[in-house]
């Protein structure tokens, strides 16, 4: 277990460092035009972009601003905005929790609702029931974010009016009422996701030699769904959950925008759209942070559960 | 799959002869007709089916010019991505070793950055525009096929046809190529279709965000960003575009998932 951990550990390091580094490929290298040009705006004189250049340290040989981005991102120094001069970690830091808290909503709705209709339509294998909620589950997957969305928000926000259009609400209660309609859109192809996962796995489980000797020992329907069958189907959809956290962030962006929530894929959003590339950056690095750290501990809680992956 | 067939079948053909069979210019105003009574884009009427947007463009010609956007793009880009990943697949697969480690570390942090997210940024710093578009939704887009044809071709490699290939002295091109990719197909096959209903949404997406095709001309996506701030006077503006990005996409799903269920007939 030591051995996986420590090597597991490694590779997670590894990974951040060429994460970063891909971010600075993002933002040194393929930029299609001068970021300190376009830091000054369109109409400032040479020697301001100039200075601008110096400053940045633009004017440098590239390994030495890759160095120098390195060594600022491992101290935790992301910038700051080209726009209003925060530091970008500020940023961020005020954004982070306003998606936490829609992506929450997200997953509980991804579970609450994906993982029994996959479990009923596996019990009900070919049936209308599994065909209805299968044919569901793939139009919630093929529907894009932002058409959900606006459905959503039409439906429930204009048509009958029961939560905000958009933005925060007041108070505790206010950003818990705003947050609905974002979690719902953030978690419908999720948990369209969920289900099928969820199917194929009991599927799968249903046939193992377990639940027939279960139910040979006369225990009850319930217990043999509930105690063996769902119990063991869990496992990978759980891992799934962590790897999810990547299409979620992508979710956001397009959820936060059409909500104007103000988490950070709406930061990011805004950040494309004014090029403040530090802002930018910033999103995605700590949105690949957030990913790699998660399938860590998707990987060290999977080989807790499972020794086989361990010993291999 | 046969509804999924015909879904995209249809939509191929109109992302061909869209443009011939659009009434309008796309890219026309009509501003003689004017606004509705409540200040609304006009509805359907006979000159306009389906309606004009709020600059007075028709929406069904924009509709049938802007589905060779999206299949263009969902097509190219996936024929981008389906390439790199098949060659590193199997390269990976047959090879092992240092090459394979190599291959899938870099699969493994390709997949640590949030694949929309660094989509938005690539193209925001290399400028919007369909070809930035299509060469990062290519050039990011095949890791799943990577791995997928790597798993296939490492149980590929130890059976006895490819003993014999080695046995007989065959290169590694052509045992590669000749030999172990056409029992990779179906597969490939299956992500291939399911990549193009990936891709097409993320385009969607990209075109929505303001980082596709730029105006005048029609993308779905994008049809639905201008008509977002109509979406209480005219919401046909954001879910008829938004529905044809839809059956799309379901088209290319239904038809990879009838796929598998044909050449992996064990589910």
């Amino acid at each position: 277990m030591i051995t996986f951990v420590t090597r597991r550990l490694l590779w997670a390091v590894l990974t951040l460092w060429l994460v970063v580094s891909g971010t600075f490929l993002l933002a040194y290298v393929l930029p299609s035009s001068d970021p300190a040009r376009m830091m000054a705006g369109p109409h400032a004189s040479k020697e301001v972009v100039e200075r601008i250049r110096a400053d940045l340290y633009l004017d440098r040989p590239l390994p030495e601003q890759y160095i120098r981005y390195v060594s600022h991102v491992a101290r935790g120094d992301l910038g700051r905005s080209y726009k209003n001069k925060e530091p970008v970690t500020a940023a961020i830091r005020r954004s982070l929790p306003w998606t936490a808290l829609i992506a929450v909503g997200a997953s509980i709705f991804q579970i609450l609702v994906g993982v029994p209709i996959g479990v009923i339509a596996a019990l009900h294998k070919r049936s209308t029931v599994d065909l209805g909620a299968m044919s569901l589950a793939l139009l919630g997957i093929s529907a894009p974010t932002f058409l959900t969305g606006l459905a959503i928000m039409y439906l429930f926000g204009f048509q009958f009016g029961w939560f905000p259009l958009g933005g925060l609400g007041d108070g505790a209660l206010g950003a818990l009422r705003s947050a609905v309609m974002p979690s719902l859109t953030l978690g419908i192809a999720g948990a369209a996701y969920y289900s099928r996962l969820t199917r194929g796995e009991y599927l799968d489980i249903a046939q193992q030699d377990y639940m027939r000797t279960a139910r040979a020992k006369g225990m009850t329907e319930r217990r043999v769904v509930l105690r063996h069958g769902l119990r063991n189907a869990l496992i990978p959809v759980l891992t799934f959950f962590g790897m999810d956290l990547g299409a979620m962030l992508g979710g956001a962006v397009v959820t936060e925008t059409i909500f104007a929530w103000p988490g950070i894929g709406k930061l990011a959003i805004d950040s494309v759209l004014q090029q403040d590339f530090p802002v930018m950056l910033g999103t995605v690095l700590v949105a690949s942070i957030a990913i790699v750290l998660a399938n860590l501990l998707v990987d060290l809680l999977y080989a807790w559960l499972d020794p086989r992956i361990r010993l291999s | 799959m046969r509804v999924g067939g015909v879904l995209v079948a249809l939509v191929l053909l109109v992302a061909v002869f869209g443009p011939f069979l659009a009434p309008m210019d796309p890219a026309a105003q009509d501003i003689a007709a004017g606004l509705s009574a409540n200040g609304a884009p006009i509805g359907p009427s006979a000159a306009h089916l389906l309606g004009t947007d709020p600059l007075g463009r028709d929406i069904l010609s924009r509709l049938l010019v802007g589905a060779r956007i999206s299949m263009l793009v969902g097509v190219l880009a996936t024929t981008i991505a389906l390439s790199i990943g098949l060659v590193v697949g199997l390269v990976a697969g047959y090879f092992r070793g240092i090459v394979d480690t190599i291959a899938m570390r870099a699969v493994d942090v390709l997949m640590s950055f949030p694949f929309l997210l660094l989509c938005i940024a690539l193209v925001a710093v290399r400028e919007p525009g369909i070809d930035n578009v299509l060469m990062v939704l290519g050039l990011l887009g095949w890791t799943t096929m990577a791995r997928v044809v790597r798993g296939k071709v490492l149980s590929e490699r130890e059976k006895e046809y490819v003993q014999a290939a080695r046995a007989l002295g065959l290169g590694h091109t052509r045992i590669i190529f000749r030999h172990i990719l056409p029992n990779v197909v179906g597969p490939v096959m299956v992500l291939a279709t399911l990549g193009v209903a990936a891709t097409i949404l993320a385009e969607s997406v990209l075109s929505y965000l303001g980082l596709g095709v730029p105006p005048p001309t029609p993308s779905w996506g994008s049809m639905i960003s201008e008509g977002q701030a109509w979406y209480r006077l005219a919401p046909r503006l954001i879910f008829v575009p938004g529905i044809c990005i839809l059956i799309t996409v379901l088209g290319f799903n239904l038809l990879g998932e009838g796929l598998r269920d044909v050449l992996d007939p064990k589910d």
